[in-house]
Formats: C-alpha cells, sequence, structure tokens
C-alpha cells in the first residue's frame, strides 16, 4: 500500500470514528480506531481517542490495562489514569498520581476534590473547593459543584455531632 | 423483638462532575475529512445557534 492511500484509509477511518463519537455510540467507535491502531501503533490521537471511548463504556479495568501497555499516553494523561483509578475503587492510588501532577490545572483538582470525599478526607476537599470557586472556572457545572461541596461540608458537620454525641455518652 | 430504629443521616448528593472533563483529544478534529479549517467554522456556526436558542427563553 502507498503512503498516500495509507494516509486516505486513516483519515477515512478518523472519520468514521468521530461520525460515531459524535452520536455517542463509542462501542462502535472503537472498531475503526482499533483498525488505526492496528495500522499505526504509535498514532498518540488514536490511543488518546480509544482511552476516551473505554471511560465513555464504563470500562474502567480495560482502560488500566490499555494504558499500562502503551506507557508513552499514561504519562500524558494522568488525569484520565487517576479518574480510572478512582471509579475502580483505588482512590488512594489516584490521590498519589493526582498530587505528583505539577500546576494541576481545574480538571485535577475537580477530581482531587471528588476522590478525597470519597476517602472521607472532607477537611481537605473542602479546601480544594474553595481553591476552585476562587478561581471562578466559567462552566455550565457551578451549581453541581455547590452540590458537591454542600455534601462535604454535611459530612463535615455529621463527623462533628457524631463527636459531640460520643463525648456524651 | 428488633432493637429500637436509629435515625441515619442520609448519604448527601454528590455529583461525578470530573467524568464532563473527559474528553476528545482537540486534534482529532485535524484527522478527519474536511481538516480543521471547515470544522471550526462549522462549530462556531452549530454553537452559535445552540446559543441562540437558549437565549430565547431569557
Amino acid at each position: 500500500m502507498g503512503d498516500n492511500s495509507r494516509e486516505k484509509l486513516i483519515t477515512a477511518l478518523y472519520t468514521e470514528f468521530n461520525k460515531h463519537q459524535q452520536k455517542g455510540e463509542y462501542d462502535r467507535a472503537l472498531k475503526p480506531i482499533n483498525k488505526i491502531i492496528q495500522m499505526a501503533n504509535d498514532d498518540k490521537i488514536a490511543l488518546k481517542c480509544k482511552l476516551v471511548c473505554l471511560i465513555y463504556l464504563n470500562k474502567f479495568d480495560e482502560a488500566l490495562q490499555f494504558l499500562k501497555k502503551q506507557s508513552a499516553i499514561a504519562v500524558c494523561m494522568p488525569f484520565e489514569k487517576a479518574y480510572c483509578l478512582y471509579r475502580t475503587n483505588n482512590p488512594q492510588d489516584a490521590l498519589n498520581m493526582l498530587n505528583d501532577v505539577p500546576n494541576p490545572d481545574h480538571r485535577i483538582l475537580e477530581l482531587k476534590a471528588q476522590v478525597l470525599y470519597r476517602l472521607e478526607q472532607f477537611d481537605e476537599a473542602a479546601n480544594v473547593y474553595q481553591n476552585i470557586f476562587r478561581n471562578a472556572p466559567d462552566d455550565e457545572y457551578e451549581e453541581e459543584r455547590q452540590t458537591n461541596l454542600g455534601a462535604v461540608v454535611s459530612s463535615l458537620n455529621q463527623r462533628e455531632s457524631d463527636k459531640f454525641t460520643s463525648q456524651l455518652q | 423483638i428488633p432493637c429500637p430504629m436509629e435515625p441515619v443521616a442520609p448519604k448527601p448528593l454528590f455529583y461525578d462532575l470530573a467524568l464532563n472533563y473527559v474528553q476528545m483529544p482537540e486534534e482529532l478534529q485535524d484527522k478527519i475529512d474536511g481538516g480543521k479549517k471547515d470544522q471550526s467554522k462549522q462549530q462556531s456556526g452549530i454553537s452559535g445557534f445552540v446559543k441562540g436558542l437558549w437565549g430565547w427563553g431569557k
């Protein structure tokens, strides 16, 4: 196969992939993306697309296996890897990863707050949410984020009142 | 006889917001038929239309 026709085929596969993923058909989208990876296993864009598909399909174990094999993208996708760890009930590993990210962006912080909540480290979770609100991210999730902060605060209160009750007894 | 019931605090509602930040790489647009130029034009057209729709109710 000439370089030109090979490139054309890859573009066609990407286009097919894109068509499916835009409709949310991630299982169908995996077929063309797997073909691309077979043809060019160093295509980082394809590898990233596949990882995102696996996450959308709730295949977190498979995503982690995939990242183990594809270490080249694992290093540049710490957010996605930590998210998979979080969803496979490994919040401590997720937290360790997130703490190692230099200059954490809003995605890292959002996930970190959720991981800390799962670990019942409510004080720290509240701190991270404060940090996120201080930098006022201009997205449409403001209300949901307020709800999450509310859950953190009420868990903190619950813990305090439990302590108080046990002291009384 | 069952032991007396005790009130338990309900588990608060908590959203998985981080999932929204899992997204396809932007470079995907460069790879598909039509390339980036056409696509970005088209996208701003579509999102402009959607924003227009949101504006209607206000």
